[in-house]
C-alpha cells in the first residue's frame, strides 16, 4: 500500500506541468481571497498584457530547450522587429508590408544564431549573448535611439495586438494562446517536434537512426527569434510606441524562467509548450498580485530568483526519479 | 631549453598568431586607428582611462575564466559588483567601523559565491540557471536595503585609500591591485595543484575524479573565488572617486548585466571556450584590454555611441569561432 502512495506521488510529480499548476492555483485563490481588487477584469487584463509576450517566445524558448539550446538574445529581436516595422512604416510602407519584412529580419537573426551554433560548433549560450549586443547595437542605430509611436486604431491594428476584445481581453494574449496550441500541436504530433525531442535526449543516436539534427536546431532557431520577433510587433502595436531598449535581457531571461519552472528539462531532451504557457501566467498573477499587495517591483525579482532556483532543482530531481522509473521499468521487462 | 626551442619561442609570427598575441596585436590595430582619428587618445589622461576600464572588468574575467575552463559560468557577478559597497555603507552608518564592514562585506560575496557552488554541485543545477537565478535574489536585494537610493561611501582612512581610493607611487591603488592579482591567478591556473584541478575537471570530469581529483570542492572554491573577487572590486569600483578628490558611490545598480556580460566577453575574445579543460587568465587580460579600447577610442573619437554594443557582439561571436576553429585544429593534430 505504501508503494502505491508512492507510486501515486510519483507519477504527479512526473507529470511536467503538474506542480506549476498546483502553484499557479494556489497563488490566484489566495490572491483572491485576500485581496478584493484582484478578482476584477482589470487586474485579469494586467496579468494577460504581462504573460502574453512570455507565452508567445517561451514557446519557441521551450523548443529550443527541449533540443539542448537556448536563445539569450530574443529580448534584443523583441525591440529590433518593432523598430524596422514602424521605420519602414515611416517610410510610406503599407503597414502589413513592413511587419512581414521586419519578422523576417527576425528569421534571418535566427538563422544566423542556428548556423554558428550548429555549424560552427560556438555554444549557443556565447554565439545569442553576441547576437543581443549586435542585434541592440542594431536597433538603437534604426530608431536613432528615440521612441518611435505606432500607428492605431484600425482593425487590422487593433488584431495585431493593438486592442482589446470586450475591452479586458487584450488581442496579444488571444495570439499568444493560438500560438500555445499551434505549436504544442507541432510538438506532440509532427515529425519535427518528435525529431526536437530526439535530437535534445540522445543526438547520436538520433543521427544514426536518421534524423536531420542539424536541420532541426537551425529550424528551432529561426522559430524562437520569428517568433520573438512577432512578439514585439504585438506588444508595439499595444503600447503604441517602439524603443530600441524594450524587453531587453531582462525578457530573455524571463522566457527561459517560464519554460523551466513550466516543466521543460534544462538539459534537453523533453519538454512541454502547455507548461510554459501556465509558467507564464504565474509571473503574471505573481507581477499582478504583488502590485495589489503593495510591494514593490524589488519583491517581484526577488521571488523571481527564488522560484527559478527552486523550479530548476525539483526541476533536477524529477528528471533524475523519471529515469529511475525508467530503468526500474527496463529492468522489470 | 636549447637554442632552436627559443628561437621558436621568439619567433615574431608564433607570438602574433598565438592567441593572446592576436588580441594584443588587434588591440594594437586599434589605439592606431583611434590615434590617427583624434590626437587626444594618446594621452596620459586617456591611458588612465584606459587603466580604470581594464580594471572595471578584467580580474571579474579572470574569474571568470576560472569557472569557464570547468564548462561553469557565473551571471551574478554583477550583483555581487553592488552589493559589497552598499554593505559596507550600511555597516559604517550602523557604527561599525571599516575594518569591520570591509571583511563583513566580502564575507557576503563569499557566502553568494558558496551558495552559487552548493547549488550547483548538490542540487546539480546547471551553473547557468543556477547563478541566473542568484543574479536575481542578490540584486533585488541589493534594491530592497538601499531603497533604490545610491548612497555617499564612508571615507575611513586607510581602508578607502587601500580599498581603490587612493594612489600608491603615483599610480592607483586598484591598478597595482589588478596586476597582482592577473600574476596571483595566472600563476594558480597554470603551475598550482588548484589550476590543475579545475583543467581536468572541465576536461573530463569523470576521469578527474577517478585519479582523486576533488571535483566538487575545485567547482566550489572556484565559484567563491570568482564571486570574492567580483565583490572586492565592486568596493575598487565604489571607492574610484575619492583618487581625485570626489566622494565615491554605493549605487545598488552599480556593474549590473553589462559587467556579467563584458567579463563573459573578456574572457570569450581572450581565448578561454565553455566547453571546458583549456582557457587562460592572461588572455581575460588581453580580451579586457581589446573591449575597453574600443569602448574608449569610440568615446573619444565621438562615433556613434552604440557602436560599442554592434561591435562587442561582433567580437564575441567572431572570438568564439575562432576558439572553436583552433580548438579543431588541435585535436586533428594540425
Amino acid at each position: 500500500m505504501g508503494g502505491r502512495e508512492t507510486g501515486f506521488l510519483r507519477r504527479f510529480l512526473s507529470l511536467r506541468e503538474g506542480s506549476i499548476l498546483v502553484v499557479t492555483a494556489a497563488i490566484t485563490v489566495l490572491f483572491a481571497i485576500f485581496y478584493v481588487d484582484f478578482d476584477s477584469p482589470a487586474s485579469f487584463f494586467v496579468i494577460a498584457t504581462t504573460a502574453a509576450p512570455l507565452i508567445t517566445i517561451g514557446t519557441g524558448q521551450t523548443f529550443l530547450l527541449t533540443v539542448g539550446e537556448l536563445d539569450l538574445s530574443v529580448g534584443s529581436v523583441f525591440a529590433l522587429a518593432p523598430c524596422i516595422t514602424l521605420v519602414l512604416y515611416g517610410d510610406g510602407i503599407p503597414l502589413p508590408v513592413c511587419m512581414i519584412m521586419a519578422i523576417l529580419c527576425a528569421t534571418v537573426v535566427g538563422f544566423t544564431n542556428g548556423l554558428i551554433s550548429v555549424k560552427l560548433r560556438v555554444p549557443s549560450l556565447l554565439t545569442t549573448l553576441g547576437m543581443f549586443f549586435l542585434v541592440t547595437g542594431a536597433s538603437l542605430e534604426i530608431s536613432n535611439f528615440e521612441t518611435i509611436t505606432s500607428p492605431h486604431g484600425t482593425s487590422f491594428e487593433i488584431a495585431m495586438g493593438g486592442g482589446t476584445v470586450g475591452g479586458y481581453f487584450p488581442t496579444t494574449l488571444i495570439w499568444a494562446i493560438t500560438i500555445t496550441a499551434v505549436f504544442a500541436l507541432i510538438f506532440s504530433y509532427t515529425t519535427h517536434g518528435l525529431w526536437t525531442t530526439a535530437t535534445g535526449s540522445n543526438i547520436n543516436a538520433s543521427l544514426e537512426v536518421g534524423v536531420n539534427t542539424t536541420r532541426t536546431k537551425i529550424l528551432n532557431f529561426m522559430m524562437t527569434a520569428t517568433l520573438a520577433g512577432f512578439a514585439g510587433v504585438l506588444e508595439t502595436m499595444r503600447t503604441e510606441t517602439a524603443y530600441a531598449l524594450q524587453g531587453g535581457f531582462p525578457l530573455t531571461l524571463q522566457t527561459i524562467i517560464v519554460a523551466v519552472i513550466g516543466g521543460t528539462a534544462l538539459v534537453g531532451g523533453s519538454g512541454t509548450v502547455i507548461g510554459t504557457m501556465i509558467g507564464a501566467l504565474f509571473l503574471g498573477v505573481l507581477d499582478d498580485g504583488f502590485a495589489i499587495v503593495g510591494l514593490n517591483y524589488n519583491y517581484y525579482l526577488l521571488t523571481l530568483g527564488l522560484v527559478l532556483l527552486a523550479a530548476v532543482a525539483i526541476n533536477v530531481r524529477v528528471q533524475t526519479i523519471r529515469r529511475l522509473a525508467r530503468i526500474s521499468r527496463e529492468g522489470a521487462k | 631549453m636549447n637554442s632552436a626551442g627559443l628561437r621558436e619561442r621568439l619567433n615574431a609570427r608564433r607570438i602574433v598568431t598565438s592567441r593572446e598575441g592576436s588580441v594584443m596585436f588587434m588591440s594594437v590595430l586599434l589605439s592606431i586607428v583611434f590615434t590617427s582619428l583624434n590626437v587626444n587618445f594618446m594621452t596620459e589622461r586617456n591611458f588612465v582611462t584606459i587603466g580604470e576600464l581594464i580594471t572595471g572588468n578584467s580580474v571579474v574575467a579572470a574569474g571568470q575564466v576560472m569557472l569557464m575552463v570547468m564548462g561553469d559560468i557565473d551571471l551574478s557577478v554583477g550583483a555581487v559588483y553592488a552589493l559589497t559597497p552598499y554593505l559596507v555603507y550600511l555597516t559604517y552608518t550602523a557604527g561599525m567601523p571599516m575594518q569591520i564592514g570591509i571583511p563583513l562585506s566580502i564575507l557576503a560575496a563569499v557566502a553568494v559565491g558558496s551558495a552559487n557552488g552548493l547549488i550547483t554541485v548538490v542540487l546539480r543545477v546547471p551553473a547557468l540557471i543556477a547563478t541566473l537565478g542568484m543574479n536575481f535574489v542578490v540584486t533585488a536585494t541589493n534594491l530592497i536595503i538601499s531603497n533604490d537610493y545610491q548612497q555617499d561611501m564612508p571615507y575611513q582612512q586607510p581602508y578607502t585609500a587601500i580599498f581603490g581610493g587612493g594612489k600608491f607611487l603615483g599610480i592607483e591603488i586598484s591598478f597595482i591591485w589588478t596586476a597582482f592579482a592577473f600574476v596571483i591567478l595566472a600563476a594558480m591556473l597554470a603551475r598550482m595543484r588548484h589550476g590543475l584541478w579545475s583543467l581536468s575537471t572541465g576536461g573530463n570530469p569523470a576521469g578527474a575524479k577517478e585519479v582523486g581529483v576533488n571535483v566538487n570542492l575545485t567547482k566550489v572554491r572556484n565559484f567563491i573565488l570568482c564571486s570574492t573577487l567580483a565583490g572586492i572590486w565592486g568596493l575598487f569600483a565604489a571607492n574610484h572617486n575619492f583618487v581625485f578628490g570626489g566622494i565615491g558611490a554605493a549605487n545598488p545598480l552599480q556593474g549590473g548585466d553589462t559587467l556579467v556580460l563584458e567579463s563573459i566577453a573578456s574572457a570569450a575574445i581572450g581565448g578561454t571556450s565553455l566547453f571546458g579543460g583549456s582557457g587562460t587568465v592572461i588572455g581575460a587580460f588581453f580580451g579586457s584590454l581589446l573591449i575597453s579600447v574600443l569602448q574608449d577610442g569610440l568615446f573619444i573619437t565621438g562615433a556613434n555611441a552604440y557602436s560599442y554594443d554592434t561591435l562587442l557582439g561582433i567580437a564575441i561571436i567572431l572570438s568564439m569561432v575562432l576558439n572553436m576553429q583552433s580548438r579543431r585544429r588541435s585535436r586533428l593534430g594540425g
